[in-house]
């Protein structure tokens, strides 16, 4: 056992260093003890090319397009237009938070953004319309991991870099499962509305369903334009990305709501959350190389093989891992740790490789929801100053419909593929 | 002696990867004197690039490469892979052998700390797969979007009229299907292994060029080996590199044959259509590849 | 003393950083226009140019490892705990050496070897061997994006002293990310 690289983890992790840096030193360290400190002449040439990768040029600009989204008046828009549909039944907005966290989905590739956004303009307006905070943070935390399933998504173009899938037929096998998501959300919100006698329509003010569709036109255009653009072979996840950065400064011109200044603080916003996640990557590839030296993804086919399990079997055993994973890490971390050592074997047994991505993804994602690190819930319980435990608490009956979901998103693998299938893009 | 590393891209089968023969068949072979030989499939010490790099250091004693690696060290080696230059594996082995080609490509990546003992092959000769046009005339192919893997191969591919548009390989398939490109420019066993031919359905056997990969040695390495210890290696490497030509032999004649069982039609061209094609590449191979070197090819050719 | 030349130091890392920014912006831009250059021109024209993907990846690299340095200089990266200010002085001092350590270690071999060849040897190591490589579709030497790596290890370095410097003399850590209401991570 390597003791000293383990024990150093222990004390970089406790010291609050970046995951990235406890990765990187730890595996260094260990890189000497183990006797391979000449193999660390390799390293600046795994920075290049772990970062100089086609598949990840979609990653920056979608992660730009939602800041430009996010700072341009969209939100409100979208919640406006969903209020429009759903704000007349019983729970009337915690409908609209799920619909709206539908439409920012094909906006957005991230939960934690959704999260935010939502958090900050319509749990307020659901507390002043007497839902209390902790339900209304609750259906915010719960709904904002549509984000990521439905496309585009930054965990699924994470996935198609490191495991070489196609990034469009991902795109495509998530909006089934992101649709039947906001679905269950949606029962379970219905549920409790009648159990808690949430308020539904009444001194709320419905705004008309055309106007709020005219006003909402331009943000609805962003998706639609990713997605057709991208479904139908018009451009590539990059192009569709870059597109869509460009139009969403038009929209928010449209709304009147970005300036200059804001075009800034996004592209500045980007360029640091890039360096975070590449980062990560780059310490990951540390790491990653140490074993591959050692041959650990030979040893563990290996061992997978001689334990004989079958494609279901497999198939749980790496989803209780993955939901395991996105309990304690962040999800990238994860995805780059894990996914190159465990998911090769699962495509030997059988399982395409689309649906395991959908899967990954949506595990990992609910990692998000669940203590002790849900990074959806630090989020939500930061912006809104409220107790961490008690959000945890709220959204648990969410999360076990969405454990359920993922269970029959598993055994039905059509319930995935059935969408890539008829559009072609599986072969 | 220390043990060997020897790192590729592709799966550890012989019965679909030349490169794994070649490793395989090193490796068994300088195990007669006792040298350990540990094989890295699948790209685990990393991509193309980074192998290259590795093995520049001599962390990697021997990597079986990408063309694209040889270009970035040496302005040499693109004239070696202009289409209709060679028409078969045997010739491009007598060029390498009668020439000064390897030599001057070795010049240049020595600076790189790299020797380049020679090529792989990976059996069959390169086409054009189409997904819906059984093209038999080269005006058959006019207008016709192909996936490039980079810009020289667009030149050719307009040089016969058709279009070439760039595309990563991962997503190939989903282009196919939505028409971004309409076929590509490969020998029959690269669809038959990355079960392209679900989407592709016309083959049109050129004969263009043999799909030569190249292997790649640690010079530090190479040139610190005592006497009897290179000569281990250069055994070794022989019967590796016999061992892929007939493999690839076998596995270039198999290939084509297999594509009817797969719901391929294969079409040949009629007679005087090859000329064409030839006509068009060779009018251009001074835009891609070095005029000297393919003067030096093209006499070592007579 | 020790607060005089940790605030000096704090405002260079500040002043960098800035600058840092400006060029990830810049490379960001330029990434988006290479993208969008390729749309037009696949539409606009035959065959769209086949250096825009490349020079759209380079700038990615670029946005990516300036990001990074950035990404420390403000506190951003996540990590798995926090030490809060309440912990007694000794203890936050030591987590602050095991932090500085942490980066030390993972950045400094990276940066050796940009530099330095098998045997130490300086035209063998990484930049040098940038310097004569070329570029896939335009005959651009790698250097050029190469440089970038030992650029994001230097200015993270200064950034992890001037900060440790900051711990040191008890000073607050001045960021330059405003609202930070909305915090958004990529998941
Ligand atoms: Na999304
Ligand atoms: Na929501």
């Amino acid at each position: 056992m390597p003791i000293i690289p383990l024990l150093f983890l222990f004390a970089a992790i406790m010291s609050g260093a970046g995951i990235a840096y406890f990765v990187g030193s730890a595996s260094v360290i260990a890189f000497v003890t183990e006797d391979h400190a000449r193999f660390l002449a390799a390293l600046p040439q795994r920075v290049m090319g772990q970062l100089n990768v086609f598949a990840f040029l979609a990653m920056p600009l979608f992660i730009l397009t939602g800041e430009l989204m996010n700072r341009g008046g969209v939100t409100e828009a979208l919640i406006k237009f969903s209020m429009s549909i759903m704000g007349r039944f019983k729970g009337g907005l915690g409908h609209v938070n799920i619909m709206t966290s539908v439409f920012f989905a094909g906006v957005s590739g991230s939960a934690t953004a959704d999260a935010a956004a939502l958090g900050n303009t319509l749990v307020p307006e659901m507390e002043k319309q007497g839902y209390d905070k902790d339900y209304a943070a609750a259906v915010t935390a719960a709904s904002s991991i549509i984000g990521p399933i439905i496309p585009p998504s930054v965990i699924l173009i994470f996935y198609g870099a490191l495991m070489n899938t196609s990034v469009v037929a991902l795109f495509a096998g998530g909006i089934v499962p992101g649709l039947l998501l906001a679905a269950v959300l949606m029962v379970i919100n219905a549920i409790l509305a009648h159990r808690y006698d949430h308020p539904g329509g009444r001194g709320a003010e419905i705004p008309r369903f055309f106007p709020a569709l005219l006003d909402a036109l331009p943000a609805l255009s962003l998706p639609v334009i990713i997605m057709s653009g991208i479904l139908m072979g018009f451009m590539t996840p990059a192009e569709a990305a870059g597109l869509a950065s460009v139009t969403a400064i038009l929209v928010g011109w449209y709304y009147g709501r970005l300036k200059p200044h804001d075009i800034l603080i996004a592209l500045e916003r980007t360029a640091v959350l890039t360096g975070a996640v590449f980062i990560i990557l780059v310490a990951i590839a540390t790491f990653g190389y140490l074993m591959s030296i050692e041959q650990l993804p030979q040893a563990l086919v290996a061992l997978i093989k001689e334990m004989d399990l079958s494609k279901t079997q497999y198939l749980l055993m790496l989803n209780v891992i993955f939901l395991f994973a996105g309990m304690l890490m962040d999800v990238k971390a994860a995805l780059a740790l894990l996914g190159p050592l465990l998911i090769p074997p699962a495509i030997l047994l059988g399982v395409d490789p689309t649906h395991m991505g959908i899967l990954i993804g949506f595990n990992l994602t609910v990692g998000l929801l669940t203590p002790p690190l849900g990074g959806v819930l630090l989020i939500l319980a930061t912006v809104l100053k409220m107790d961490y435990w008690r959000l945890v608490r709220g959204v648990f009956p969410f999360l076990v419909a969405e454990l359920i979901l993922l269970g029959a998103l598993i055994f039905i693998p059509e319930l995935t593929l059935a969408l890539p299938r008829y559009l072609g893009l599986l072969t | 002696m220390d043990p060997i590393n020897i790192a590729f891209a592709g799966p550890e089968d012989a019965s679909v990867d030349g490169e794994y023969v070649f490793a395989k068949t090193f490796k068994d072979t300088i195990a007669e004197h006792g040298v350990d030989v540990t094989i890295h499939p699948n790209g685990t010490l990393g991509k193309e690039d980074e192998r290259l790099d590795q093995t520049s250091q001599g962390l990697i004693e021997i990597d079986l490469g990408s063309p694209a690696v040889l270009f970035k060290m040496s302005k040499s080696a693109p004239s070696l892979y202009l289409p209709f230059l060679f028409q078969s594996e045997k010739q491009w082995d007598d060029v390498i052998a009668k020439s000064s080609i390897l030599e001057s490509i070795n010049e240049d990546a020595a600076k790189y700390g790299v020797r380049v003992p020679g090529f792989n092959m990976r059996g069959g000769l390169v086409g054009i797969f189409t997904t819906d046009i059984p093209a038999t005339k080269m005006s058959d192919l006019k207008g016709v979007r192909l996936r490039a893997q980079n810009g020289d191969q667009i030149k050719f591919f307009e040089s016969w009229g058709a279009k070439g548009t760039i595309v990563s390989f991962a997503e190939v398939p989903n282009a196919l299907q939505t028409g971004v490109a309409q076929g590509y420019f490969n020998p029959p066993s690269s669809a038959i292994k990355a079960r392209h031919t679900d989407m592709l359905k016309q083959f049109t056997p050129l004969d263009a060029m043999p799909v030569a990969r190249v292997i790649l040695m640690s010079k530090d390495w190479y040139d610190a080996l005592t006497d009897e210890e290179r000569g281990w290696v250069d055994e070794a490497y022989d019967k590796a590199l016999a061992a892929n030509r007939a493999w690839s032999a076998e596995y270039g004649a198999a290939a084509i044959n297999q594509l009817a069982d797969l719901g391929v039609s294969v079409n040949p061209l009629e007679p005087g259509e090859r000329e064409k094609f030839v006509k068009a590449a060779t009018a251009i191979w001074t835009e891609v590849g070095d005029k000297d070197v393919i003067e030096k090819i093209q006499t070592a050719l007579k | 003393m020790l607060v005089s030349l940790s605030k000096r130091l704090n405002g260079i890392s500040l002043r960098i950083n800035r600058i840092t920014m400006a060029f990830a912006c810049l490379f960001l831009v330029l990434m988006v226009a290479m993208i969008c250059l390729q749309v037009i021109a696949r539409y606009g024209f035959a065959s769209p140019p086949a250096w825009t993907e490349e020079m759209a990846r380079y700038a990615m690299v670029w946005v990516g490892l300036l990001g990074a340095s950035a990404s420390f200089h403000e506190n951003f990266d996540p990590s798995l705990s926090k030490i809060p200010e309440t912990f007694p002085r000794w203890l936050r001092l030591a987590t602050a050496l095991v932090r500085a350590i942490a980066v030390l270690v993972f950045l400094t071999p990276i940066l050796w070897y940009c530099f330095f060849g098998p045997g130490a040897n300086f035209t063998r190591g990484f930049l040098s061997r940038n310097t004569t490589m070329v570029a896939e579709t335009i005959p651009m030497p790698l250097i050029f994006v190469a440089i970038s790596v030992p650029i994001f290890i230097v200015v993270t370095l200064f950034h992890g002293l001037a900060r440790t410097f900051s711990t040191l003399a008890e000073l607050p850590i001045r960021t330059d990310l405003n609202d930070k209401s909305t915090p958004h991570e990529t998941d």
